[in-house]
């Protein structure tokens, strides 16, 4: 018996089953591809994001500490906030599947 | 070794291309089939999603500096990196017998299985994955290396302890000649 020839009829055998189909590897890869391009394409802005909120709330704090806590401003702090996270986070098309 | 990662390629992989899809249809063609028994006869099951995360993981690298022969070698190798990183986890979590069984060899096949199937079944996985690559796929002891992380020389005193191994595996179960 020779071992070489028996790995072969398996494999012969293993050949009759249909392969999964490329298309859909290709588009999973595809998909794969844009998300990592959109992630780094994004990272200069989560960059500026982080700075920019660093920035707000050491702003508001010396102004605080200057001025005295002011709560009816911390609505408006909050809003800044949100503002200044949504103008960075980009939405950057890179692919249709 | 043929380490695909080391500098030379990694210099080289950055003016290198991806595949294109017509490209890429021709090398599936090609080595699908031989990609997806290896699975089967190394986990024992019809596994397409292992089959799905080699050949999208292949798509995400640069392969256009290298030789088709070293891109299916580098196919190889993904498929048995991510082969021996599901095996660990299951390792770890020994609870989950279902899965357990799956890599261990001790498996319910999905298919009626041959006399040599189960016999071949009964070796290491290593020992199953080096058989295969050498004897089925016909790749080089170096290449080898490359795809199972081993040293060359490595590679040719455990094939042949492979072989006898499934050899005496075989007389123990009344292969005559083996």
């Amino acid at each position: 018996m020779n071992i070489e020839v028996e790995l072969r009829n398996l494999r012969a055998a293993d050949e009759a089953r249909p392969l999964p189909s490329s298309g859909a590897i290709w588009w999973r890869a595809e998909i794969d591809r844009a998300r990592r391009s959109r992630a780094r394409a994004s990272r200069p802005f989560a960059f500026l994001q982080a700075v920019s909120a660093v920035a707000g709330v050491a702003g508001a704090l010396s102004l605080w500490s200057e001025n005295g806590v002011d709560w009816m401003a911390a609505p408006l702090a909050v809003l800044a906030g949100v503002l200044v996270w949504k103008l960075y986070s980009f939405d950057i098309p890179t692919c249709k599947p | 070794m043929t380490d695909f990662l080391s500098a030379p390629y990694a210099a080289a992989a950055e003016r290198s291309q991806p595949m294109t899809r017509e490209e890429f249809e021709a090398f599936y063609r090609e080595t699908a089939p031989g990609l997806r028994s290896y699975i089967r006869r190394i986990t024992g099951n019809h596994d397409d999603d292992l089959l799905h995360d080699a050949y999208v993981r292949l798509l995400g690298v640069r392969t256009s500096h290298l030789e088709p022969r070293q891109v299916r070698s580098y196919l190889y190798r993904i498929a048995t990196t991510i082969l021996c990183d599901r095996w660990r986890r299951v390792r770890r979590h020994r609870a989950w017998q279902a899965e357990t069984a799956y890599l261990a060899g001790d498996h319910q096949p999905d298919l009626p299985e041959s006399g040599f199937a189960r016999c071949f079944g009964q070796l290491e996985l290593r020992e199953r994955m080096m058989l295969w690559l050498a004897h089925v796929e016909g790749l080089e002891h170096k290449e080898i290396a490359g795809v199972m992380a081993l040293r060359s020389a490595s590679v040719r005193v455990l094939l042949f302890r492979a072989r006898r191994r499934l050899e005496r595996i075989l007389r123990e179960n009344g292969w005559e000649q083996a």
